[in-house]
C-alpha cells in the first residue's frame, strides 16, 4: 500500500484548491486484505489518503454518472480510461470537466486466487500483504504475477489512453496473442453446447445486480431490471429471471463494453461475465472493426449505419 | 445439561443415522467457497469451515418461494388450489452461531406480534439446529461487538463445542435435548470437557477488539438530518451483496406471477440498497439518494430492531465485509457514526 508520489498530490490538491474540480476520486486502503476502496476526496489536505498499487481493482468511471455535469477529477488504469472514452462517445461527458490521472498497470490481484493458492476460502484470508512483486501470506510467498486476475493476464491496454497527468512509469505494451483467448471456449462449442455453458456459469447468479452497477456503461437512469410497468423480471434466483436479465445487459452492451472486466470482479458468486461480454466484443471488431473505448470521435456500431455494413450477421 | 462426547470419526454415520428420518443439511466444501447442501448417501460434508458464503437463512426464508397457487376455470376465478408449506423434518448441522443468532433475530420478526410467517415457522418449527461454536474468529467477525458471542447458543437447539477429535454436544431447547438423547451417545468425559474449555477460552482471545455496539440505539437517530449518511454511502454502489448474504436482512416483495389459467404468488427478497425499494407509484421516492438509504439499513439493524424485538439486526458474521465489492465496511460505518455522535453532542454543549 503505497501513497501516492508527491508531485501527484500536489497536483490533485491544486486541482482541488482552484477549483478546476469539486471532487478527486481515486482509492485508499480497504480494511480487508488486497482489498483497497474507493475515495472520494474533497478537500485537498485528504490528497494524503490515496493509494495506488495491485489492490486498486475497481473501476471508478462507474460513479461519474452521480456526477454528470460537475468537474471531477479521477484516477484511471488503462482499462478504466477505456470507460471514459466509451462515455464520451455516447455523449455521457465532455473532455473539459475531466481531470484524470493516468497509471499505468501491471494487473491487480485477485484475492480468491490467492485464497484458492492456500486452499482455503476468502472468509479464511485474514491477512495478505503484496510486497514488491509478491504476495504474502504469512511465511508463504506468491508471485504478484501469478495472482492477478485472468483479465489482467491478457491485457493489451496497460497505459491508459487519455489523461492530464501521468503516474508512475509507463509500461511496455506487449503484444497478447491472443487476447480474446477464452472466448475460443465458447466459439469451439455447438449451439446447443453453447447454451448448456451459459446455462451453466450462469446458474451461480442470484440477480443482485453487482455487475450492472459496477459497469461504467451501464447508467440508465432506470434499468429495464428495475422497471415495472411492464415488469421484464422478478428478482428470484430461478433460471428464467436470471438467464433474461444475464442475456440482456450483455447485449445492451454490445459495441459499447471496453472490456475492463468490472463487472466480473465485483460479482461475489465468480460467475464468469467476460466470457459473454468479449464475445461480442470480439464480434464488433470482426464485424464491424469496431473496438469501444478507444476513439472519442469514432461511431458505435449499433448507433451508425454505414453503406458498406456486412449483412450476413443478419439473419 | 448433560454434555454427550460426539466424536469426528462418527460423523459421517451420524449423518446416515440423520437421514433415516431427517433430511440432512450440511456444509459443504466447493473449489471456490462453502455452502449448505443436502446431504445424500455417501455425501462428503466438513465442519472443518469458517463460514458459508451465503447464509443458513435461504434454508428457511429462501430467495423466493410460493405462497399460493391459483387456478382460474370457466366456472370457479381464481381458486386458491394450493398453499405450499415446507414442514420436511430437517436437520441443519454445523452453522455458526452468528447464522443461529440470525434465526433468533428471524424467530422474532416473523413469529412475534400480530402477524405471523407461517412459512419459516413451519420450517423452523420442522428443523434441528446444531450450531457449531468459533474455535478460530476471524479478522471480519464482530458477533462479541452485537450482543453474540463465539459460543453463543441462542438460535440453535444443540451447541457443539470444539474438544479433541471430538465435539462436546449440549442441548439448548428441549428440541434439541430429545434429539441428543435419541442418539446414543456417551457423556463427555472430564478430559474433554478440560480440552474444551481451553480452546473456547483461546478463542475469545482471537477476536478483534471491538467497542461494542451496545448504547448505539439510542443515539443514532439524532443523525436523522445529518450529513454523515451520504459520505458514508459515496462509494456504495447499491448492488445489494451485503442484503442478500445477511443473516439478518429479511425485506420481501410479494407479486403475482399470471399465466393465462391462473399463477403463483411469489414471495422474493427485497433490499433497502435498491433505489426501487421505496419508490411509489407517483414515481416520488423518499429515500431518493444511497445516503438515505444506508441510514435506513444502519437505523434498521441498530435503532429500530432493537427496540421493536430486543437485538441488533446485525449478528456480525462479517460477511458483509469479505463480499461488498467496494468494500464498504459495516465496523467502520459504526465507528464513523460514534464519532458523529460525540461531535453532535459537544455541539450542543
Amino acid at each position: 500500500m503505497s501513497s501516492l508520489p508527491t508531485e501527484i498530490q500536489q497536483q490533485i490538491a491544486d486541482w482541488l484548491s482552484t477549483g478546476e474540480i469539486d471532487l478527486f476520486i481515486g482509492w485508499e486502503q480497504g480494511s480487508v486484505p488486497l482489498g483497497a476502496t474507493p475515495a472520494f476526496v474533497r478537500d485537498p489536505q485528504d490528497v494524503s489518503r490515496l493509494i495506488w498499487d495491485a489492490t486498486c481493482e475497481n473501476n471508478l468511471t462507474a460513479y461519474l454518472a452521480k456526477f454528470k455535469g460537475q468537474k471531477v477529477g479521477i484516477m484511471v488504469k488503462g482499462c478504466d480510461a477505456r470507460a471514459i472514452i466509451g462515455l464520451m462517445q455516447e455523449g455521457q461527458w465532455t473532455r473539459e470537466n475531466l481531470r484524470i490521472v493516468g497509471v499505468s498497470c501491471p494487473g491487480v490481484v485477485d484475492a480468491r486466487k490467492v485464497a484458492s493458492a492456500l486452499g482455503i476460502t476468502l472468509e479464511e484470508l485474514d491477512q495478505a500483504e503484496i510486497v514488491d512483486d509478491t504476495v504474502v501470506v504469512g511465511d508463504q510467498s506468491f508471485a504478484l504475477a501469478d495472482t492477478i486476475h485472468d483479465m489482467c493476464q491478457t491485457c493489451n491496454r496497460r497505459n491508459p489512453n487519455i489523461e492530464d497527468v501521468h503516474l508512475g512509469e509507463t509500461l511496455p505494451e506487449t503484444p497478447v496473442d491472443d487476447p480474446f483467448g477464452h472466448v475460443g471456449e465458447m466459439e469451439a462449442l455447438s449451439s446447443d453446447e453453447r447454451w448448456a455453458r451459459f446455462q451453466a456459469e450462469t446458474s451461480r447468479c442470484n440477480l443482485c445486480f453487482a455487475c450492472r452497477n459496477a459497469c461504467p456503461l451501464c447508467y440508465c437512469t432506470v434499468c429495464f431490471a428495475d422497471r415495472t410497468q411492464p415488469q421484464w423480471l422478478t428478482t428470484t434466483s430461478e433460471a428464467e429471471d436470471v438467464q433474461f436479465f444475464q442475456i440482456m445487459r450483455t447485449f445492451h452492451l454490445a459495441g459499447r463494453c471496453v472490456g475492463c472486466g468490472a463487472c466480473t470482479r465485483a460479482c461475489p458468486q465468480g460467475v464468469n461475465l467476460r466470457l459473454f461480454l468479449d464475445k461480442l466484443r470480439l464480434d464488433a471488431q470482426e464485424v464491424f472493426g469496431y473496438t469501444a473505448g478507444v476513439d472519442p470521435e469514432a461511431q458505435p456500431p449499433l448507433r451508425t449505419y454505414r453503406q458498406d455494413d456486412p449483412n450476413d450477421t443478419f439473419l | 445439561m448433560k454434555q454427550w462426547l460426539l466424536p469426528k470419526s462418527s460423523l459421517p454415520k451420524l449423518a446416515d443415522t440423520i437421514r433415516q428420518t431427517h433430511r440432512l443439511y450440511a456444509p459443504v466444501r466447493l473449489p471456490d467457497q462453502v455452502a449448505f447442501g443436502e446431504i445424500g448417501e455417501g455425501d462428503p460434508f466438513t465442519l472443518d469451515y469458517a463460514n458459508a458464503r451465503t447464509s443458513v437463512k435461504t434454508l428457511f426464508f429462501p430467495q423466493a418461494e410460493t405462497m399460493l397457487r391459483y387456478e382460474r376455470s370457466l366456472d370457479r376465478y381464481n381458486d386458491i388450489s394450493a398453499t405450499p408449506v415446507d414442514s420436511v423434518p430437517t436437520v441443519v448441522l454445523g452453522m455458526r452461531p452468528c447464522d443461529a443468532r440470525g434465526l433468533e433475530l428471524l424467530d422474532r420478526v416473523f413469529g412475534q406480534g400480530q402477524y405471523h410467517d407461517p412459512y419459516y415457522l413451519a420450517r423452523r418449527q420442522a428443523t434441528v439446529v446444531v450450531a457449531l461454536a468459533c474455535a478460530a474468529p476471524r479478522q471480519t467477525c464482530f458477533c462479541h461487538a452485537v450482543g453474540g458471542d463465539p459460543y453463543s447458543g441462542d438460535g440453535g437447539d444443540v451447541l457443539l463445542s470444539e474438544s479433541d477429535e471430538a465435539y462436546v454436544a449440549v442441548a439448548q431447547t428441549t428440541k434439541g435435548q430429545e434429539w441428543l438423547a435419541s442418539l446414543g451417545l456417551s457423556e463427555a468425559d472430564a478430559g474433554h470437557l478440560a480440552t474444551a474449555e481451553t480452546i473456547a477460552e483461546a478463542a475469545h482471545e482471537k477476536l478483534v477488539k471491538m467497542a461494542p455496539a451496545a448504547g448505539l440505539e439510542d443515539k443514532l437517530t439524532a443523525l436523522f438530518e445529518s450529513e454523515v449518511w451520504g459520505e458514508i454511502a459515496e462509494k456504495c454502489i447499491a448492488c445489494g451483496t451485503c442484503t442478500y448474504l445477511c443473516p439478518g436482512c429479511h425485506c420481501f416483495n410479494i407479486q403475482d406471477r399470471v399465466l393465462a389459467n391462473g399463477g403463483i404468488r411469489l414471495r422474493s427478497w427485497d433490499g433497502c440498497m435498491y433505489e426501487g425499494f421505496t419508490v411509489h407509484t407517483s414515481g416520488h421516492n423518499p429515500r431518493p439518494d444511497q445516503g438515505a438509504r444506508w441510514r435506513q439499513r444502519v437505523l434498521h439493524k441498530f435503532a429500530y430492531l432493537p427496540e421493536n424485538v430486543g437485538m441488533y439486526g446485525c449478528v456480525g458474521c462479517g460477511r458483509c465485509i469479505t463480499y461488498c465489492p467496494v468494500r464498504l465496511d459495516i465496523r467502520e460505518v459504526i465507528a464513523r457514526l460514534r464519532i458523529e455522535t460525540a461531535a453532535q453532542l459537544q455541539g450542543e454543549q
